[in-house]
Order: C-alpha cells, then sequence, then structure tokens
C-alpha cells in the first residue's frame, strides 16, 4: 500500500519527535520551518540521526544525490523525497 | 629518552611577500578562496587589503598595540588574517561570536591590551562590497596599555588555549613560526597549487589556521571555508567545489560513513583534534582516500602528521612522524609499560627551535609566563614513540590508572567500549577505588542504533573486548555528555556528575 504524502509527513514528524535527541514537541514541527540554525535548530550531529532514522524507519536508502540542504530545506521537503524513494523501490 | 634526529623547519615567505608572491604569480593569482557566498582570487585579494588598510587609518588602528580579530569560517575572515598577517599586526586571533551565542547573553572576550578590534563577519551579502560590508573596525573601549606587551618583538599571535581552569589564557606564537610551521605541514601532505582544499575546520583555532588556511596559502591553493560541520552543507559545497584534500575532524569522518552511500575519492584527508576510531580510519580510506592524522596544539602547532606516502596500516595506527623543525621525545611512564624492543612509552614532551614562547594570562592584570628558546614543552600527552620514529598518541597523561599494577590507557578503553554495538560514545571516568585499584566507571552516550542500551550487556561485552583489569567497574548510559565550548567532552563536569549521583 502507497503511503500518501501526509502519512509520511506524520512519520518524519514522530521520528523527530519520539527518536531524535532533541527537544521539540508536535506543535514545534510546521512542515515548512527550515530545519537549521534559526528554524528548528537541529544541529550536525542530530542531522546524521535523522538521515539514519528516516532510512531504518522507512526502510529506504537515501542515495547521495538526495543527500543536500534542498531536500532537508523542511519537512515538507524531506517527506517529498521519501515518497519518491518509496516509489522507486516499489518498482 | 630518544632525541629523534630531525630536519630544521623551513622559511617560509612572511610578511608583505606573502601576498606580493600570491597576488603576482602567475601559476597562483587567478586560484580562489571561496565560502559559497563570497569568492576572491590571490589577484583580487591585493587590492581589498589595501582598502583595510584605508579603514584602519581612519580608525587609528597602529602596530604599536595588538589587534583583537574576531573571525569567521569566511572569505572575509581569511582576508582579516591575511591582512593582519602581511601587514605584521600583533594578533590575538577569536571566533566570530555567533546570533545564538549574543542572545544566551555570551560575554564577549576582548583582551583589555588589544587598541582595536576587527570584525570579520560571514553574514555579509553576497555580491556586495565585501570590504565595505565584510569587515568592523571599531576602538576597544575597555582598552589599557599593558608593559608586559610592549616589550615583545613581535609580529606574535596569541590564541585562547582551551585550559581546564577557566582563566584566561593565550598563548604565544610569532608569525613567522606558524609560517614555517604551515610550511612543514606542506611539505609533509604535498600541497601544491593544483590542490583544492576543503577547509570545514575553524580557521580562528589552531588546527583550521594552523595546518589548514597557512599550508593552503604557502602552496598558492585554492580553498573553500563554506561547508562547516553540517555534513549536507558538506557534501553542498564538496559538489560545487570539488576539492580533493580535505581538513577534517573525527566526527565529520564518522558522517562520512554513516551517510555517504558512494566512493568518493580525495588525494588526501586530514583529521585531527580528538583520536579517529580505528575503525572510523579503516572504513575510510577504502571509500574516500588516505586519511592522515595529525597531532598538534595551540602551543606548539602542527606537530605531527602522518605522510600520504606512508603504507596504510602505519597511518592506521600513528600521527605520523614529527614536521620539520619538530623534536618529541618521551619521558618513561614506567617499567610495567607494555613496549616493544626499541619503543618507548611515556609522557610526550615537545621541542620547537625558533622564537620564544610563552602564555598570556589574565590573573589580576595580564601576565606573562615565558617558556626559554629550545625548552621541551609538556604536552600532556601519553604517547608510544616507535623504532621508526614513528608516534602513537594514545591519550592524556592524565587520563591513565593504574590497576592490578598494570598501566589501563582511558583512550585504549573508551576505544574498545565504542565498539560495542549502540555505544556512539564512551568516557571513562574514576570514581573511587576498587579491587584492582582506581575504580572505573564507563559513561556511554547511546548511538541511533542503541535504543535499550543495557548497561550490564555493555559491560558483558567489555569482557570479551579488554584483559580483565581494563574491564570497567560500573557502565551508566547517558543521553548526553557535558561539553567545553571547544565541543570536546567536559571530563570535570562528568567527573563531577558521576560523584554526585
Amino acid at each position: 500500500m502507497e503511503m500518501t504524502s501526509d502519512q509520511v509527513l506524520e512519520r518524519v514528524k514522530r521520528i523527530v519527535v519520539e527518536d531524535l535527541d532533541v527537544n521539540l514537541g508536535y506543535d514545534d514541527l510546521d512542515e515548512t520551518v527550515p530545519l537549521f540554525e534559526e528554524g528548528l535548530g537541529l544541529d550536525s550531529v542530530i542531522v546524521v540521526e535523522l538521515i539514519s532514522f528516516i532510512e531504518k524507519r522507512f526502510d529506504i536508502e537515501l542515495g547521495d544525490d538526495a543527500l543536500n540542504m534542498e531536500t532537508f530545506k523542511d519537512l515538507r521537503s524531506i517527506a517529498r523525497v521519501i515518497r519518491e524513494q518509496l516509489a522507486r523501490q516499489q518498482v | 629518552m630518544n632525541n629523534l634526529s630531525h630536519r630544521p623547519a623551513p622559511q617560509a615567505p612572511g610578511g608583505p611577500a606573502l601576498v606580493r608572491w600570491l597576488s603576482t604569480d602567475p601559476a597562483i593569482r587567478d586560484r580562489s578562496v571561496t565560502d559559497g557566498r563570497h569568492t576572491v582570487s590571490y589577484a583580487g585579494m591585493a587590492p581589498l587589503l589595501d582598502r583595510l588598510d584605508t579603514r584602519f587609518a581612519r580608525c587609528g588602528v597602529s602596530r604599536r598595540h595588538p589587534v583583537a580579530v574576531e573571525c569567521s569560517q569566511s572569505v572575509a575572515g581569511a582576508l582579516a588574517l591575511l591582512h593582519l598577517l602581511s601587514r605584521e599586526y600583533d594578533v590575538v586571533l577569536l571566533p566570530e561570536l555567533g546570533e545564538s551565542s549574543k542572545e544566551s547573553g555570551t560575554p564577549r572576550f576582548i583582551p583589555s591590551f588589544c587598541s582595536h578590534v576587527v570584525t570579520a563577519s560571514g553574514r555579509a551579502q553576497p555580491g556586495g562590497d565585501l570590504a565595505a560590508d565584510g569587515f568592523d573596525v571599531a576602538a576597544n573601549e575597555a582598552f589599557v596599555e599593558e608593559p608586559v606587551i610592549a616589550g615583545f618583538r613581535g609580529p606574535d599571535l596569541y590564541l585562547r588555549t582551551s585550559g581546564s581552569t577557566g582563566v584566561p589564557k593565550l598563548t604565544r606564537m610569532s608569525h613567522q613560526k606558524w609560517l614555517n610551521n604551515g610550511l612543514a605541514c606542506v611539505e609533509r601532505w604535498q600541497l601544491t597549487g593544483g590542490d583544492r582544499l576543503s577547509v570545514p575546520v575553524p580557521i580562528f583555532h589552531s588546527y583550521g589556521f594552523g595546518a589548514a588556511f597557512l599550508p593552503g596559502l604557502l602552496a598558492g591553493a585554492a580553498m573553500d571555508f563554506g561547508s562547516g560541520g553540517n555534513i549536507l552543507r558538506y557534501l553542498d559545497r564538496e559538489e560545487l567545489f570539488q576539492p580533493n584534500v580535505a581538513f577534517l575532524t573525527p566526527a565529520l569522518c564518522d558522517m562520512f560513513l554513516a551517510v555517504r552511500k558512494a566512493p568518493r575519492f580525495y588525494r588526501l584527508a586530514v583529521t585531527a583534534g580528538d583520536k579517529v576510531k580505528r575503525e572510523t580510519m579503516a572504513g575510510f580510506e577504502p571509500r574516500f582516500g588516505p586519511l592522515l592524522n595529525l597531532y598538534g596544539s595551540a602551543e606548539m602547532g602542527a606537530v605531527s602528521a602522518a605522510s600520504p606516502d606512508d603504507p596504510p596500516d602505519r597511518r592506521l595506527a600513528t600521527a605520523g612522524y614529527p614536521l620539520a623543525g619538530i623534536e618529541l621525545r618521551v619521558e618513561a611512564a614506567g617499567a610495567d609499560v607494555e613496549a616493544a624492543a626499541g619503543e618507548q612509552v611515556g609522557r610526550l614532551q615537545c621541542r620547537q627551535k625558533n622564537g620564544s614562547d610563552g602564555y598570556l594570562i589574565l590573573d589580576e592584570r595580564w601576565r606573562f609566563e615565558p617558556r626559554g628558546d629550545g625548552e621541551w614543552f609538556e604536552t600532556g600527552d601519553l604517547a608510544r614513540l616507535r623504532a621508526d620514529g614513528y608516534v602513537e598518541v594514545l591519550g592524556r597523561s592524565g587520563l591513565s590508572v593504574k590497576r592490578d599494577g598494570l598501566l589501563v590507557v582511558f583512550a585504549d578503553v573508551e576505544a574498545a567500549v565504542e565498539r560495542v554495538e549502540g555505544v556512539q560514545r564512551a568516557i571513562l571516568v574514576a570514581a573511587g577505588e576498587s579491587r584492582r585499584g582506581s575504580r572505573l566507571i564507563a559513561v556511554c552516550l547511546a548511538g541511533p542504533a542503541g535504543e535499550g542500551l543495557r548497561p550490564d550487556a555493555v559491560r558483558q561485552r567489555c569482557f570479551e573486548l579488554l584483559p580483565r583489569y581494563a574491564v570497567p567497574d560500573e557502565v551508566v548510559i547517558v543521553d548526553a555528555l557535558p561539553q567545553l565550548p571547544s565541543g570536546k567532552v567536559d571530563r570535570r563536569a562528568l567527573r563531577d556528575l558521576i560523584a554526585r549521583s
């Protein structure tokens, strides 16, 4: 069953709130807020955690072409790349 | 005691000669430094530096008093450093205070003996006039002339040391000595103008300044300061800048291994700061190219480094051999330390010829604690000097204890505990006594794969990974480790924490 974009986004939010070592709640997670610095304030260590949790929870591999600031601009953008990856792996 | 034979340090072009060479040599002048926001060629630097002269003159900056530079990881930061070096000012090199530090009320540290403060901000608008927007020059309102400074010959560069006491302490080393040390790095890594250097490590700390920025200049190489410690930003910059040499930290090396999927070869990558895990070293090389350990400090600059010509097994095990101009020896740690024939293990000491180093320390006033020419310097580290002249740095010499009459080096135990599945970082703390000697507690930071990590399970694994006398008496799992401003683990705070609980 293909996941809807809302479902993917919800699951990413759950990773941020429940898996990452950050002090963020669901209310903080507007999907268009930047992840770094003045946005959610994720630091360089947490980013690596986020990548590995996404790969584990969605059972996907984020290739080098997906590992850039554009993908990780905000949660919506991450969810979009995850959906693309899921679709590719289903083929 | 061993006195390794060594070669004198090469003599680097200093002062105005450096900029003259960079901006006119036809093979170099068109190469650039960049941070992704601004790009300036070596030829284009000369007029920018001249305009900074005008700003300095207007603000009444003179060579009579040291200048503090608040430096950012940017082209502006690089230009400010090159300006102060080429014009032979005495410089106190400080990091620019970030927005978050300003908000949290971190006080700005400007030594009172600096007449002016240059702030080289990385936040200048892209495409704007860098000479106008990138720099702020202001008089230091708290300026007090210090007689102790006036007696120095200079030009000198002062760096703040991490020091564990909290008392402001600056190391002093002459420009020329830093430049000669930088040229020794150029030699060791065979850097040339054709290299493209990725410099994510801060150019306002001794590693980034002395072992990346200065060698880059002295090789006339293109440099990129735009990537920082964020792996995603690093990968973005890597794609655009196409570096073939990188200056990394153990944390960045681990990030390479954790997230990158395809191999991407560098001619060489240098790492310094903390010790790299052996697994990281072994995993890095086949995918990303030779990884060279560098050992150094704010007091001595770059001390020892591996070379791309070293065989891989030697690169894995050591921090190479002393750079030109540097001598190393060890003071024996005790007869019961395991050392093969021809090896010596003990407190590492270091000696460097030219210049006279010392500390400026702020008590009531600033005072200078000199260190005579050619005196041996206690690095505070424990090391093994091998018969072939290579050096293995084992850890801080304070960070070892005797158990069952044998030496336990904390770094060794920590490396072993970090091999336990789910443990991202392990710090060993000695607290009280046990039957074997000092009681050892392994404080473990659980990694992404460390959900449900149990102390007794970690300790169980330690029995398989360590000799019995080195197995920690207790394992504690934590969510975070206290850190020093430098980003290193604050062992003292951790010790206090353990003592209280």
